[in-house]
């Protein structure tokens, strides 16, 4: 029996609707959001394809805010996801799979920063990193302009954010890129919901002082 | 969400913020490779391994709490210890028999290693021999005393000792570091507390005797053991036991006969003064 679950797609990055809130239950039974989590399971290389195209962004934007460059990003992204297949069978099919992929991915992250390359690369800007400023953001032919601000800020942005202590720096993560509850941010950190509650508010205002000549 | 609503608007200018700022997206030959990997089943592990996780911090707190509670136990127990048993040279020849093993009285080092508080203690000597934890109790042997040795009491902690004199006299003087501290002496016909005096205890076969030269004493009478009680005797007891302990001031005595409760006070004995008086004076240097 194949079953198919309908799948919210994951929070897209730079909407605060979509940070508000986790999955949603979706009616609208697109082939787009239509997961074969049985497939998955079996480790079928179509529907596990389909799995990586619904959770890559996902995965990629919440290890990238957590360890704040793209080579540290890349390397946890592919661990992540070689967790995923290999623990691969024990997926629910009739659960949302979203949060396991954030716990892996978030567990992954934990495991960087204890490691002793995070150590060291936290000392060291890697010099092809886009978040540098050095001419390598994304640029559109419309408004280059406008991107050029754009990528200002994202670089701003992400260096407050990875100047932040890492329980804040997590929990402001999970809460304003992956739309986590104090709940499960609790869950996660194994800590209480006022816990994160608290470390979400001094996370906010730590980044209000980081962040002054933006507002 | 109730929680949003405790925001600030400086907050809530922050998340606007953080908003905009899309994350740039991954290289997208990475992103095409890591897909084809992840479908056929040949990812490969990362180039470095995270480090085995840490401790959590309250176990290292916990440890380190627990690491300075042994060392301030540890720093009490030694601090509060009082000096032990000294045995001090005597001019006599003669042993002590310390647990049942015969030391020359002029060899205070082995001496001095053997006794410990507990220790059954003998003198087999014609002279008196002085044993002194300095600062705390001085103690002098006559010949032929036996008696079980008493834990000098502690600074802090452990300020109740008990001692025993089966026979013959124990002479003690108290130092300033006993202050407060309460020696109870085991005799075969009393008992005596001692809060900090000079006295002798004599044990004789028919009599038991306290002498203080200073301070006080309280004695009570005490059943000699495998004693047999009569029934009037026994009356006696429970009447003794009633008035309570005695208390014996500075230059009297008080004499127990062997088998009575009931004691006779007198002046202290006239051999007894300058014997007590001389114990003080000489142990005056070590115990001040």
């Amino acid at each position: 029996m194949t079953i198919r679950r309908v799948l919210p797609e994951g929070p897209a990055t730079g909407s605060l609707e979509s940070a508000s809130g986790g999955p949603t239950d979706s009616t609208q039974d697109t082939p787009s959001n239509v997961l074969d989590l049985e497939g998955v399971r079996r480790r079928d290389p179509e529907a596990l394809a389909a799995f990586f195209e619904r959770y890559f962004d996902r995965v990629y934007g919440l290890v990238y805010r957590m360890l704040g460059n793209h080579h540290a990003a890349e390397d946890a992204t592919q661990d992540v996801f070689l967790k995923l297949h290999r623990a691969a069978h024990t997926l629910d099919p009739s659960r949302d799979p979203g949060p396991w992929v954030t716990t892996i991915a978030f567990n992954v992250c934990r495991d960087v920063w204890r490691s002793g390359a995070s150590k060291l690369s936290r000392r060291s800007t890697p010099i092809d990193d886009p978040t540098r400023g050095d001419g390598l953001l994304p640029q559109s032919a419309e408004n280059p302009e406008r991107d050029v601000l754009r990528g200002e800020r994202e670089r701003l942005v992400q260096h407050a954010i990875g100047s932040l202590k890492e329980p804040l720096r997590a929990v402001i993560v999970l809460r304003e890129y992956q739309g986590l509850s104090y709940e499960e941010i609790a869950e996660l950190e194994k800590i209480t919901p006022i816990a994160a509650r608290k470390r979400y508010s001094r996370a906010l205002a730590e980044l209000g002082k980081q962040l002054e000549g933006v507002l | 969400m109730q929680q949003e609503e405790q925001l600030t608007e400086r907050d809530l200018e922050v998340r606007a913020i953080l908003h905009d700022a899309a994350s740039p997206p991954a290289e997208p030959s990475f992103r095409e490779r890591l897909k084809r990997d992840f479908a056929e089943g040949t990812l490969q592990e990362r180039a470095f391994r995270p480090a085995p996780a840490r401790r959590p911090k309250h176990m290292i707190r916990w440890a380190i709490g627990l690491a300075a509670a042994a060392a301030v136990v540890l720093a009490i127990g030694v601090l509060n210890e009082a000096p032990a048993w000294t045995a001090l040279p005597s001019a006599g020849s003669g042993h002590l028999i310390v647990d049942g093993v015969a030391v020359p009285v002029s060899d205070t080092e082995e001496l001095t290693r053997r006794i410990h508080p507990g220790a059954r203690v003998r003198l087999d000597c014609v002279r008196d021999f002085d044993l002194v934890s300095s600062g705390v109790l001085a103690m002098q042997l006559s010949p032929g005393t036996e008696i079980v040795m008493p834990r000098p009491p502690g600074r802090w902690l452990g300020r109740a000792s008990r001692a025993s004199v089966a026979a013959g006299y124990l002479r003690l003087t108290t130092g300033k570091r006993f202050h407060g501290a309460r020696l109870t002496i085991d005799a075969p016909d009393a008992t005596v507390q001692v809060t900090g005096t000079t006295l002798a205890v004599i044990a004789e076969p028919k009599l038991t005797c306290i002498c203080v030269l200073e301070g006080n004493v309280r004695v009570s009478y005490r059943e000699a053991e495998g004693e047999k009680d009569s029934k009037e005797e026994e009356a006696e007891e429970r009447e003794a036991e009633k008035s309570g302990p005695m208390v014996v001031t500075s230059g009297h005595r008080c004499t127990f006969l062997h088998g009575s409760a009931h004691p006779y006070m007198d002046e202290i004995r006239d051999t007894e003064r300058p014997k007590l008086a001389d114990l003080r004076d000489r142990m005056r240097s070590v115990m001040d």
